[in-house]
């Protein structure tokens, strides 16, 4: 279904567009050189080439074994989104989906799920 | 050999920074020069460029380059080196410097500073990509001694033998980092001032001062740039620039946990005090 | 059986496997008295890891604040070992982070979440995007009335429409430095017409207008398909915001 628009509707609507819309440079209220993207570290405008070093201590963690902690679970959107998919796995009686997992994980209580294809 | 240092001057600089810009562009004069790594502004614009365009038309620019894979077994990436021109030809850098070291294989980069054996073989790669690198750049550049945390049990000569010869067979000039001399002293057991004695100081173009950090399990140091530079590192530091008997630009480097300006510039006027110091003794 | 010896730390393949394979070790590094020291390997394992892992949870902060700061670094390290940068900018490293944070199991019910990680990469793609004068609406007025149908605008460089059909573009709000009010609508516009990155809620109706208009189709064209948009809003958005640099019409003949 397509609304056709006359060349005088047309003509009308981006008229009034171009009225309407304030320059975008004028309406920037810039700061000198603008905020780096991360905050106070060279990170934010890179992010973060360095020659530094870090130490021996291994980093690790199973990231298919954890669930979050930050604020995914208190974040409420408008109009009730979250939770909405977990009810949908629940109900479906799964705890995740089961893609692209490292050798070794049990995939007991994970959704099967189709390659995304290339 | 000499090499000249072309507009960056023989004071102290720092590491620019885009949460500094309006301090720095407020006192410029706290500092002779600031310095870049290369990879930050190689994006297509943006505020990194708006900023380091303002800088620059105050203070001298010297350019550094943290990932063009100089060590390399594979051949340099063209795409990069074109790259790292096309931003000197944008900002007129003073001084562009790279490091003694590889990130790259097989397309994938590491964005570390992973380290050389020092054989001929190595040597004549190495040489062989400073050349290229020196060709596109239709300058010569200087190339940074690293932190070193282990050595290779194939390697046949020394660093300093290493860089002297990368010395004679290019005309580079070399970036003296007196921390990664006293890391690399600290874990391989050497007296910095040995190193110090065999360095071919007569092609040191810049010199680096850092901060490291001892490892947490126990017996390394760690080239870290989050702090401030180490007593040890100011005294071998003094000496070598009073063995070398004329100033050189020399850079403070703190990249992680970055500090005020004020901070910074302190730790610059430091570095200039030494500096000033010589070139009294150099006017005598 | 016994395993196989490990390769030597002077080749770089075997360097480089064993910096992103945990399992893989080198021989041939000694410390200062040329005894073995396979262990100091591991500074540049971890450096390597660290480095790309803090490079990561730069460019996506409100994910990482959603994630929390554990389970974000775990997600960054498999990332990182699995699918390490291609190039030696890391200002583009990332970009198909939430494809992969997608996959975890722990983020299933939160949909909204790799959404945020494309929006915030978005945003560092515009942050870095070349300069260009954005289209002003002048230039759009100036345009003969017979002619525009044909116009076609060519989209800012630093200029993209996401769709954000979870909720990505509220729970990147409420998250973001400084947070702000979340919009409901399921679509952003991300520009940057100077030199800060804007992003402007669009609803599924605007975004049906916008994204052909973006992608270089013609006005009448794109008008006619949007069959709800308020053309006269969304048009007005489009150049308030910066998303377009040009425009061109073809002469009625």
């Amino acid at each position: 279904m397509t609304k056709p628009w006359t060349l005088t509707a047309l003509a009308g609507a981006v008229a009034a567009a171009a009225a309407m819309a304030t320059s975008p440079v004028e309406a920037a209220n810039e700061k000198c050189f603008g905020v780096s993207l991360a905050g106070d570290n060279d990170c934010a405008a890179g992010p973060g080439t360095t020659c530094a070093g870090t130490s021996t201590v291994d980093y690790q963690g199973n990231a298919w074994s954890l669930v979050p902690e930050g604020t995914c679970a208190t974040t409420e959107l408008p109009g009730g989104r979250h939770g909405a998919t977990e009810a949908n796995l629940k109900a479906e009686g799964f705890t995740g989906l089961d893609r692209d997992l490292p050798a070794g994980t049990a995939t007991t209580g994970l959704k099967p799920v189709p390659e995304p294809s290339a | 050999m000499t090499f000249a240092p072309g507009d960056v001057p023989p004071r102290a600089g720092i590491g620019f920074k885009h949460a500094h810009a309006e301090a720095l562009l407020a006192d410029p004069g706290r500092v002779g020069f600031v310095e870049i790594h290369a990879e930050n502004y190689m994006g297509a614009g943006g505020p990194p460029h708006r900023a380091l365009a303002a800088v620059r038309e105050v203070l001298p620019l010297s350019l550094h380059g943290v990932g063009l894979s100089i060590g390399a077994e594979a051949g340099l990436d063209p795409a990069h080196l074109a790259r790292l021109v096309a931003v000197a030809e944008r900002t007129r850098p003073g001084l562009v410097s790279e490091h003694l070291a590889w990130s790259t294989h097989e397309g994938a980069y590491f964005n570390d500073l992973l380290p050389l054996p020092y054989t001929d073989r190595v040597l004549d790669r190495v040489a062989r990509h400073v050349d290229e690198v020196q060709t596109a750049l239709g300058r010569t550049m200087l190339l940074e001694n690293p932190s070193r945390y282990a050595a290779f049990e194939a390697s046949t000569m020394s660093e300093t033998a290493f860089l002297s010869r990368l010395v004679a067979m290019t005309g580079c000039g070399l970036i003296l980092d007196v921390n990664n001399v006293a890391v690399s002293a600290a874990n391989l057991g050497f007296a910095a001032e040995d190193y110090l004695g065999a360095f071919p100081l007569a092609a040191v173009g810049e010199i680096h001062l850092a901060g490291h950090r001892e490892d947490a399990a126990g017996d390394l140091l760690i080239d870290t740039h989050d702090g401030p530079v180490s007593a040890d590192v100011w005294s071998l530091y003094r000496n070598v620039v009073e063995t070398i008997g004329r100033p050189l630009p020399t850079l403070i480097e703190w990249d992680a946990a970055v500090p005020p300006f004020d901070t910074l510039a302190a730790e610059a006027e430091r570095a200039e005090a030494i500096l000033t110091a010589v070139r009294a003794r150099e006017a005598v | 059986m016994a395993e196989p010896p490990p390769r030597r730390a002077e080749a770089q393949a075997a360097f480089a496997a064993a910096l992103l394979d945990r399992s893989q070790r080198v021989a041939g590094l000694v410390d200062g008295h040329g005894r073995a020291a396979p262990e100091r390997f591991m500074v540049w394992r971890n450096t390597m890891r660290a480095s790309l892992a803090d490079a990561l949870g730069a460019a996506f902060p409100a994910t990482r604040r959603l994630m929390g700061d554990d389970y974000f670094r775990a997600a960054a390290l498999h990332y990182v070992e699995r699918e390490p940068p291609r190039s030696p900018l890391l200002m583009t490293y990332g970009g198909n982070f939430a494809d992969a944070i997608a996959r975890l199991p722990g983020l299933a019910p939160y949909p909204f979440v790799p959404e945020v990680a494309r929006l915030e990469f978005c945003r560092l793609t515009a942050y870095h995007a070349a300069d260009a004068a954005p289209l002003r609406p002048e230039d759009l007025a100036a345009l003969a009335a017979d002619a525009l149908p044909t116009a076609r605008f060519d989209a800012h460089p630093a200029a993209a429409l996401l769709p954000l059909p979870a909720g990505g573009l509220a729970a990147w709000q409420k998250n973001a430095d400084p947070p702000a009010d979340p919009s409901p609508e399921p679509a952003a516009l991300v520009t940057r017409p100077d030199l800060d990155v804007r992003v402007t809620p669009l609803s599924a109706a605007a975004a049906d207008f916008a994204a052909p208009l973006l992608a270089g189709r013609p006005l009448g064209e794109s008008a006619a398909l949007a069959e709800n948009a308020d053309i006269v809003e969304v048009l007005s958005v489009l150049l308030r915001e910066g998303a377009f640099c040009r425009v061109s019409v073809t002469s009625p003949t």
